[in-house]
């Protein structure tokens, strides 16, 4: 739906007003957008992966015996290791070890650099960037404020630390960090609980994996085992000591009364409370949200606030989970990817401490969505015009009938299934599309991550999918563009690093668009943290607010549309 | 995948055309008339377990017999889709359909099929309205199309649904369940909660119920209440527990490795030892060196009154596994009702050996050997036995039989006593020791004791011996 704006005359005006208070970027300055581009034609992404030299195939190790990390895996990072101001690349994988690693193997974890021409390079050997675990999912956040981007890297079996040297280069800094999560982990995500200045770290485990379980599909043919065979493991929580140090306060945070498969994790402040929460997507289970009791202890309320079980009380398969305002009424919703036969759920937040409600059916999220397995999910503002849309990859755990124009071979060509994508009417209905968006959904294969950024630094969002036995395919987002935009860093200059969990209110018109600063959502994946606007036909912004992750509140006065901002903490005019 | 292949019976079409109605506007618009050329759904079976092949090729068979059976179409797409064969499950159901557009069981089915293909909405809810129209008074079906229509957001229609089916069932827990989770999502709070209690009071440990009960206090702002319910519901198991005969009859097609385990175990544990045979049949197909199987039939044989199939099942699974004390004991009991008391002995002998504590086998291996004569080692058997306590008042009673057999007729009494003392019920026990008490001259002793075993079991022979007494006035 295309966003109006009511005050797009006098806003033709104010651009030319710069404000001195906010920095932009210079580089990579995009063009203006081509507000009356042809539409019916030009295909709303385009893929790029082999163009740009991206050329990463995930590696699952299997040889017929059908071990479940294999049909789990593949994730991906989207972030500035080097801070040149693009995005680079990793990309976690498998290896032929499993259960029990082998000595030898080259780790298949691949790191890619983006250079100055757009192209990507493989630069894993000389990163530093060497797990040479079964890889999960990727975590990115700067843990020691020095003003570059660690990694962390979920494994089956030991996680990885590893702290970024400032010129992109990592080391292993695992065991100095006290870090030992030995069990499944899948996603993670950084944020600061405590709001003592340090990103602390939440790790979603996944089951206590048992090789010698075989498992078999319904007419007793071997397949993927499914959670229900294993025992759920409770999560955990690191504290950054910001000394270098993390300490385990799974137990203190109250975390370790449940202990449920977690596949998906995203921090959030979902009651508006000005702290961060955590909702955590688990495996046909109860799902959880960990709301943050201000004293370095969370209570689960995801049942009362009705965010953990579907519209008819059930639990489900849930995989990955966005969390944005989808419905555009300024507060944070959910979106969660589910098992086949179970709809993808939306969750709308009713406000406040009013909790959520399963409006998957209202919005039209639900039905197209029951024949696939839904993984990696992310919201992004495709054509520009002031709302989310949502993209989804999808496939199986289990085998099903074979698709046609299934791409990878046999064993794996039972899994695959197409992508799915939604655009938003503008109140939080969607329309499942097709035709604009073949080149992200026709596809048929075992997808996974979903990891939004954007890539080519143009203003508009590009989509990396990775796939399992299949190559990561990077989609260049070539929407016509139906309105402006706004690509906001907020950083605090005392932290030296992104304040990741601010929230940032842009004012347009007679509308007030919620973003967050976040970078761990979807599955297995970390995005871009900067927050996107797409503002419709609005070529001035009012105003931005920006909620800081302590609860600090700054107002940045009007800035001229379609391009990259820094907001610097204390740039802004305080608010109550 | 599907294969398929055309039926080529004209001999048999022919046949049947003769049997049925003739087509009244030529084969385009008769079904039957053009059933035969229809073509059968071949799922892949490539790597399926023996027995899902064998039932998918028999319901393909049956189509070659009987091409214009609506039964035929509709059990071989019940059998692929208790397979997860949806592909072929919806053709087949298709046929069944179009051969009996009347009935409700094919519509119905096909629109469960379809919606888990994730058809378009407006199929799939059709269907479903076609179904309740052919049977309206089937709840299972109104809540589907109730949850259907939800699913698409015709949030108002649904609760239509679910009043409807209450005018017909008005304590169905599914439709109170469904309408509050329905108004909920209206945000008819009151009516919602009204709709949720109901449905938790109708079904109290249904989760997903509780649950919903619970998010509705939450969000009506009576957190205590909430919280109370909240807790409640987390105790509870969930599952969707549509009662769905229908769907449940498909289901229960299902002959692979997970369901046979899961019928069978049911049927064991609720003693249907004919009905678990099949499935531990083919289970053993699958597993043919899992000697519990082998024990579970030999066991399911045995109580079946099969005793040699039995004994060759309870043979196999101690080749497979020798220190397998279940076996030896189960197959000395078969041993033991075919009066082979020197087998039997044996294999109480290896269950002693493997398991020492196993109680039953030690006071089964003293009898038996009271039986041979060989007194000494029977005794020393229940004298172990009474140790161990768990089946005291059965091993002094045997204690007793065995002292009683070589005359030692006090001691034998102190045992019978014991048992009487162990198990106040014990009416073999009370009769033997009247019948000791009576030899010893201790008439009213003996009366007491054949008395109250009479009492604990008015068939009990001592009943007879009561009467016999009586007629001989021995007894007032």
């Amino acid at each position: 739906m295309r966003f109006p704006c009511v005050l797009v005359v006098v806003a033709a005006v104010a651009a030319v007003v710069v404000v001195a208070d906010c920095r932009r970027e210079a580089a990579h300055e995009p063009p203006a957008p081509e507000a009356d581009a042809p539409q019916g034609e030009t295909p709303w992404f385009t893929e790029i992966t082999r163009e740009v030299g991206l050329e990463f195939v995930h590696v699952s190790g299997a040889q017929g015996r059908l071990l479940y990390p294999e049909i789990a895996g593949s994730g991906v990072a989207l972030f500035d290791a080097d801070n040149d101001g693009d995005l680079d690349v990793y990309f976690t994988s498998g290896h032929f070890g499993l259960p029990e690693r082998l000595r030898g193997d080259a780790p298949t974890n691949r790191f890619f650099r983006h250079e100055s021409t757009g192209r990507f390079h493989d630069a894993t050997e000389d990163s530093g960037l060497t797990n040479d675990g079964y890889g999960m999912g990727v975590a990115i956040g700067d843990i020691d404020n020095d003003g570059d981007l660690d990694l962390y890297a979920t494994n089956f079996g030991a996680d990885r630390l590893y702290r970024n040297r400032g010129d992109g280069t990592f080391e292993d800094i695992t065991e100095s960090a006290g870090i030992k999560v030995p069990e499944w982990s899948t996603s993670a995500a950084f944020f600061d609980y405590d709001r003592d200045g340090f990103l602390d770290l939440y790790v979603a485990v996944y089951v206590a994996y048992d090789p010698s379980e075989q498992c078999f599909d319904p007419a007793g043919r071997p397949d993927y085992c499914g959670p229900q065979m294993f025992k759920g493991i409770s999560d955990a929580l690191w504290h950054n000591n910001g000394d270098g140090t993390f300490t385990n306060v799974s137990d203190r945070a109250g975390l370790t009364s449940i202990a449920m498969p977690g596949l998906g994790v995203v921090c959030e402040d979902f009651n508006d409370d000005g702290w961060v929460d955590v909702y955590v997507a688990n495996d046909r289970t109860a799902n959880q949200l960990w709301i943050n009791q201000r004293d370095g202890t969370f209570q689960d309320e995801a049942l009362l606030a009705g965010a953990a079980f579907n519209l008819n009380g059930m639990p489900e398969g849930s995989m990955g989970v966005v969390a944005a305002d989808l419905d555009n009424d300024e507060d944070i919703d959910l979106f969660l990817t589910h098992f086949v036969g179970e709809s993808n759920t939306f969750y709308r937040n009713l406000g406040g401490a009013a909790g959520f409600e399963d409006a998957s059916g209202a919005s039209g999220l639900s039905w197209p969505s029951l024949p696939y397995t839904g993984f990696g999910a992310v919201s992004l503002d495709v054509e520009l015009d002031g709302d989310l849309d949502l993209a989804v990859v999808n496939g199986r755990v289990i085998h099903g009938d074979l698709l046609p124009g299934t791409l990878p071979p046999a064993p794996w060509d039972v899994y695959c299934e197409p992508n799915l994508f939604f655009l938003n009417d503008g109140d939080g209905r969607f329309t499942r599309i097709e035709d604009p968006v073949a080149a992200f959904c026709a596809p048929i294969e075992i997808s996974r991550a979903l990891a939004v950024g954007d890539i080519d630094q143009d203003g508009d969002l590009d989509l990396l999918v990775t796939n399992i036995e299949g190559p990561a395919r990077l989609y260049r987002n070539d929407a016509p563009r139906e309105g402006h935009w706004l690509m906001i860093r907020a950083v605090d200059p005392q932290l030296r690093r992104d304040a990741i969990g601010a929230r940032v209110t842009v004012a347009v018109g007679d509308r007030r668009l919620v973003r967050t600063i976040s970078a761990g959502f979807s599955y297995l994946s970390s995005n871009d943290p900067r927050a996107h606007f797409g503002l419709g036909d609005c070529t001035k912004v009012e105003y931005i607010d920006v909620r800081w992750p302590d609860g600090y509140r700054e107002r940045f006065p009007s800035t001229p549309v379609d391009r990259h901002l820094v907001l610097s903490r204390g740039d802004g005019r305080a608010q109550p | 995948m599907i294969r398929i292949f055309a039926i080529s019976l004209i001999g048999a079409t022919l046949s049947l055309l003769a049997l049925e109605p003739a087509a009244e506007a030529g084969p385009s618009t008769n079904p039957k008339a053009s059933a035969s050329e229809w073509e059968v759904p071949d799922p892949d079976t490539t790597g399926m377990q023996p027995a899902v092949v064998r039932l998918i090729r028999e319901a393909r068979g049956a189509l070659r017999t009987r091409p214009t059976s609506p039964e035929a179409w509709g059990h071989l797409a019940a059998v692929c889709y208790a397979h997860n064969e949806y592909d072929c499950a919806e053709v087949a159901y298709r046929h069944a359909t179009e051969l009996a557009p009347d009935r409700f069981r094919w519509i119905y089915l096909l629109a469960i099929v379809r919606q888990h293909q994730g058809a378009d909405p407006d199929e799939v809810i059709a269907l479903l309205q076609r179904a309740v129209d052919r049977a309206p008074d089937y709840p299972p079906a109104q809540y589907r199309l109730g949850y259907a229509l939800a699913l698409r957001g015709q949030m108002a229609e649904s609760s239509e649904v679910f009043l409807r089916v209450l005018e017909l069932r008005p304590d169905y827990a599914l439709a109170h369940r469904g309408l509050g989770d329905v108004l909920l999502a209206l945000g008819d709070l009151p009516r919602a909660v009204i709709h949720l209690e109901r449905a938790a009071r109708l079904a109290p440990k249904e989760g997903a119920v509780v649950s919903s009960l619970a998010r509705a206090y939450a969000r009506m702002g009576q957190k205590d209440r909430a919280r109370e319910t909240a807790e409640r519901a987390q105790t509870l198991k969930k599952s969707h527990a549509i009662r769905d005969p229908v769907h449940s009859e498909v289901l229960a097609l299902a002959v692979n490795l997970a369901a046979c385990e899961q019928r069978a175990e049911r049927h064991l544990d609720a003693g249907e030892y004919v009905q678990a045979i099949p499935d531990l049949k083919i289970i053993l197909e699958l597993q043919p060196d899992n000697p519990d199987i082998h024990a579970a039939l030999g066991q399911s044989y045995r109580e079946s009154g099969r005793p040699e199939l039995a004994i060759t099942h309870f043979t196999k699974a101690l080749t497979l596994k020798d220190d397998m004390a279940i076996a030896h004991f189960a197959l000395a009991s078969v041993f033991l009702d075919q009066g082979r008391l020197d087998d039997a002995i044996g294999h109480l002998r290896k269950t002693r050996t493997h398991a020492p504590e196993h109680t039953r086998a030690r006071v089964l291996l003293g009898e038996a050997l009271r039986r041979q004569g060989d007194i000494d080692e029977a005794i020393a058997e229940f004298e172990q036995a009474a140790k161990l306590g768990e089946l005291g008042a059965q091993a002094h009673f045997y204690w007793g039989k065995a002292l009683a057999s070589r005359g030692d007729v006090e001691q034998a009494a102190d045992h019978y006593k014991k048992a009487t003392q162990l198990s106040p019920d014990h009416a073999d026990a009370h009769f033997s020791l009247g019948f000791l008490l009576e030899r010893l001259g201790k008439m009213e002793e003996a009366l007491a004791h054949y008395r109250r075993a009479a009492e604990i079991d008015p068939t009990h022979r001592a009943a007879r011996r009561l009467r016999r007494l009586r007629a001989r006035g021995r007894q007032p």
